[in-house]
């Protein structure tokens, strides 16, 4: 469904954001998406919804190398892959109904089509009694929801979740991650990037880690806190092999304080 | 789409109510140049078939038959002459007394007695006026000679420059009205940058993003003719009476419908060139910036 061939993303600043990375995700996969904060999870939502082209590699999505796509196509691409925005790009003046109806009126549907497709929506994400709320009156669950909810106007094959859970309570979280595996169970394939740690130990699926731009780890059962422990040993080990090779001077106090950090 | 355009001129009342105003301000002043130099032309070519010299011979007194006809002769030998007519002091009578039948004092002083027959003559074209005139002046009997030449052109240079004049305004307030679309639309773009770039990142083709845009610039084109094109027949059709009056024998006033249809048909198209392309401009530059 989804292929990343040897993906790399340089930006005009010189720094490496992706660097020669490949994976791929089946149709109706759940995956997780981790690595802390500039480790590439946001570019390659951008990356699929061709907001940046990569520098090097190519990118499938149905067999279509989407690097490819011409500039006219790429609207069509966009309404094939749901994003959850981790900033939500939700238009404050506009109510939850309104901004629901927004992506469903770029494609010039019928205002009955489009309002029958809002109450539908509205009812998957539970926000039906909200949906003349404007987004500053709701909270940021119910905002996730929001986005969730326009990110599925078109039926996309993919919906990809951008730190969906950010921000949120574990309860609210939880919530939002059982409608993402609702949806999931519905035949979508869905990609959440993500910090939350318990959530990813307790829903034992598929977990790709990122740092600094490559795949470290993509694991069918992962878990968060093993793959980060892991990690971190491995560094505290690379650490140790240092300050014996090269024990810094200043006496035996100094060299314990440096293998600690 | 013309929902999603409705919508954003609502939004932005001032900044649609200002490009209103000043299209407007365009059309009304290219309704009344347009009318007035139609009118001159016609004013022109009224006063030019009219009789350009008036020759009076001694007052109470027919000219013979035979000395009508030589002068004409003399005159018609020229190849200048495009219309001669011969004014009784009986005919002269019956013209006072037409013009005059409101006034029974005037009519009771003034009888053929005191009134000069006359020759009238028009000239193929202006500048001919002059050698007929001569002639006319050698004539026995002439005691006076009436001559527009001057007149005519003067009036001619004085349409001439106002044409002009309104070529020139009309032009600069035709740019003016398309920067202002240019400028306006440009606003709107970029007040509306955040929705442009969500619109697109959703899924919204150029097409979708652009046509609102390019709907509204149409909208003032439109609006602003039709709105200054009636105001200009209303004004029109309140003074027709008046100028009427004034204009006197040249049958310039009412101006027919047909022509009002074509100035509105004119302007109509005017606005919506304006319109399409100063909001396609303003589109091209400012979308560019946004997404």
């Amino acid at each position: 469904m989804i292929i990343f061939n040897k993906v790399s993303k340089k930006f005009k600043d010189g720094s490496v954001v992706l660097d020669d990375i490949s994976f791929s995700v089946d149709k109706g996969e759940f995956v997780f998406m981790i690595g802390p904060c500039g480790a590439g999870k946001t570019t390659i939502s951008r990356l699929l919804i061709r907001e940046v082209l990569p520098s090097r590699g190519k990118i499938f999505i149905d067999h279509e190398d989407i690097t490819q796509v011409k500039k006219k196509h790429i609207p069509l691409l966009r309404r094939k892959i749901g994003t959850a925005f981790q900033d939500f790009k939700i238009l404050p003046d506009r109510t939850v109904r309104e901004n629901i109806a927004l992506a469903l009126e770029i494609t010039n549907k019928k205002e009955k089509e489009v309002q029958e497709k809002v109450e539908k929506l509205l009812s998957l994400v539970g926000l039906v009694n909200k949906g003349d709320y404007f987004p500053a009156e709701l909270s940021g669950g119910e905002l996730q929801r929001v986005v969730i909810a326009r990110a599925l106007v078109h039926d996309p094959k993919v919906l990809f979740a951008d730190e969906p859970t950010g921000n949120l309570d574990p309860d609210t979280a939880w919530q939002i991650i059982d409608l993402l595996k609702t949806i999931n169970q519905k035949g979508t394939t869905v990609i959440v990037a993500t910090h939350n740690a318990s959530i990813v130990d307790n829903l034992s699926q598929r977990v790709i880690r990122l740092e600094k731009g490559r795949i470290k780890e993509d694991k069918k059962e992962g878990k968060y806190k093993e793959s980060v422990k892991h990690e971190k040993e491995k560094h505290e080990e690379k650490d140790k092999i240092k300050v014996k090779k090269n024990p810094p001077a200043g006496g035996p106090k100094n060299k314990e304080k440096d293998v600690k950090e | 789409m013309l929902k999603n355009s409705w919508k954003q001129i609502r939004r932005t009342p001032y900044q649609a109510l200002a490009a209103l105003m000043v299209m407007f301000l365009t059309f009304f002043a290219l309704s009344i140049f347009t009318l007035i130099t139609l009118g001159s032309i016609k004013l022109l070519a009224h006063l030019q078939s009219a009789p350009q010299v008036i020759a009076f011979f001694e007052k109470g007194k027919d000219v013979p038959e035979e000395k009508i006809s030589k002068i004409k002769l003399e005159l018609e030998r020229t190849g200048k002459l495009a219309s001669f007519r011969y004014v009784s002091v009986y005919e002269a009578e019956a013209i006072y007394k037409e013009k005059n039948k409101d006034d029974p004092l005037l009519l009771e002083l003034v009888d053929y007695k005191i009134l000069p027959p006359s020759i009238e003559i028009s000239a193929t074209n202006i500048d001919s006026l002059v050698d007929l005139k001569e002639i006319l002046a050698k004539q026995e009997g002439v005691e006076d000679i009436a001559f527009y030449e001057d007149i005519v052109s003067s009036l001619s240079s004085w349409i001439k420059n106002i044409r002009l004049f309104g070529l020139i305004l009309i032009s600069y307030l035709l740019l003016q009205s398309f920067l202002v679309v240019i400028t306006i639309i440009g606003m709107k773009i970029l007040g509306r940058k955040e929705e442009i770039e969500i619109m697109k990142l959703i899924g919204a083709s150029n097409a979708f993003v652009r046509a609102p845009f390019i709907y509204e610039g149409i909208f003032y084109g439109l609006t602003a003719a039709f709105s200054a094109w009636g105001v200009t027949y209303i004004c029109l059709l309140y003074l027709t009476p008046t100028l009427a009056e004034w204009f006197g024998d040249v049958s310039l006033l009412p101006t027919s419908l047909t022509l009002m249809l074509l100035l509105l048909g004119g302007e109509l198209l005017t606005g919506l060139l304006i319109g399409f392309l100063g909001s396609l401009v303003a589109v091209r530059r400012f979308l560019r910036k946004v997404a």
